[in-house]
């Protein structure tokens, strides 16, 4: 961070290291795409911590408006952070779990399912 | 249909104190938490236990080492069965409470419910208040101390308070800049596109990448008011929230509430009414409930008893 040239977007966003809490843990790293990009996530993490820790602050779009809403609550109550988990729409992204390969993708609206869906 | 002595909803400082003492009579306890650890806001809200333990049977230290020292005290007992990532999702007649996990459904009745099931945030709304980078100061605390991520590095805080002071110190140690804090949502706004970028208060323009809404928090007692319990809205208490009688019991007999769910409290309050509901829901005698009211009283605060005292139970509500 004190490299010049560093602007906010692009500073870290994960605190490897905190007074109180301390160092990170380690866990196994698992791969996850959103919008069919690659990221990489800490296994156990909410999908919404894995992404905003890559930069993503925008979960979905609203049906009408098409305003950008983003984690809210953060806590699982607003569903702000609606987004569509390998297929499945209206997923709470700040209350689940990344798995390994877990595919993410915006939600436009109300979203769509895919076939093989019910 | 499983059956237990004491459920109690919510493993927060106040449901683990409940569970506790509810445990330590000798029931059959049932401690429910819809998250994978116990310890509820001592995860997010790691400095209140710094200093001081509030009465719970561990030494002081971040919020997360008191949880977990919590945790293996709750495992020492062999009828106190703990059930996390599991969501009490309804409480119907006769206490049968409805739970719901990833793979697993049912539903459990129990002689007595504490529903300690803690706070929401209070989001007052204003201008802007959808972009994302807008959110509630749990949320940045969630974010910042258990997920361990920063959801900006610019920050404005909105409200006043000792929850916004808590944030604040909270941000002091993450490295991070609070570039302006305002009190009310008068003449407040969040703007950017997509995102948020700017707050502005009159005609002050921030440039900022998040902002949390630090206005409080209301109590969330759902399940009691599902439950037919009566209750009214008491300010003092921080919002609706139900009468009860002293030990914490709602109109619905075997049914209590304690900790914020029955009016936002401080750490030593919300552990004090835990101790006293868990020993009332398994039945404790008058000497130890007397005791336990008694302790109650020494750690509450003016504010605390007063709102108790108004939003008590009467026995002309209560049926037994
Ligand atoms: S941010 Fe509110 S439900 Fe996820």
């Amino acid at each position: 961070m004190t490299d010049s040239g560093d602007s906010t977007a692009i500073r870290g966003r994960r605190l490897n290291e905190h007074e109180l809490l301390g160092p990170l843990p380690d866990v196994e790293p698992v791969e996850i795409t959103v919008d069919g990009q690659p990221f990489s996530a800490r296994s156990g993490e909410p999908i919404a911590a894995a992404l905003m820790a890559n930069g993503i602050d925008i979960c979905r779009a609203m049906p009408e408006s098409g305003e950008s809403r983003g984690v809210f609550c953060g806590v699982g109550r607003c569903s702000d952070c609606l987004m569509i988990v390998d297929g499945v729409l209206n997923v709470r992204t700040c209350v689940t779990p990344v798995t390994e390969g877990m595919r993410v993708e915006t939600q436009h609206g109300l979203g769509q399912w895919e076939d093989s869906q019910p | 249909m499983r059956t237990v002595d004491v459920a109690i909803v919510g493993a927060g400082p106040a449901g683990i104190a409940a569970a506790l003492a509810a445990a330590e009579s000798g029931v059959r306890t049932l401690l429910i938490d819809e998250s994978p650890k116990v310890g509820g806001h001592l995860h997010w809200r790691i400095s209140q236990t710094l200093t001081d333990n509030a009465g719970l049977p561990v030494a002081t230290g971040p919020g997360p080492q008191v949880a977990a020292e919590l945790e293996s005290l709750l495992a020492s007992f062999s009828n106190l069965t703990l059930s996390l990532n599991t969501v009490a999702w309804g409480l119907f007649e006769d206490r049968v409470l409805a739970l719901a996990s990833e793979d697993h459904a049912e539903e459990v009745q129990a002689d007595a419910i504490i529903l300690t099931t803690g706070s929401t945030d209070i989001a007052a709304p204003f201008p802007g208040w959808t972009l994302p980078g807008v959110l509630t100061a749990r949320a940045a605390q969630t974010f910042l101390h258990v997920h361990r991520v920063l959801p900006g590095h610019r920050w404005a805080i909105l409200g006043e308070g000792d929850d916004a002071d808590e944030l604040a110190g909270d941000l002091a140690r993450c490295d991070v800049e609070i570039v302006v804090r305002h009190g009310s949502v008068d003449n407040f706004r969040a703007s950017g596109t997509n995102r948020l970028a700017h707050v502005e208060i009159e005609d002050d323009v921030y440039e900022v990448d998040a902002l949390a809404i630090a206005m409080g928090r209301q109590p969330d007692a759902e399940l009691a008011f599902q439950a037919q319990a009566r209750g009214a809205f008491v300010r003092v208490l921080g919002g609706y929230t139900p009468f009860r009688d002293l030990n914490g019991q709602t109109s619905e007999v075997g049914v209590y509430v304690a900790g914020d769910a029955a009016g936002i409290a401080t750490l030593p309050e919300l552990v004090a009414e835990g101790q006293l509901a868990g020993k009332a829901a398994a039945g404790a005698g008058d000497a130890e409930l007397t005791r336990a009211q008694g302790l109650l009283n020494t750690v509450a605060n003016r504010r605390r008893r007063e709102a108790i005292e108004r939003s008590r139970l009467t026995d002309s509500l209560n049926p037994s």
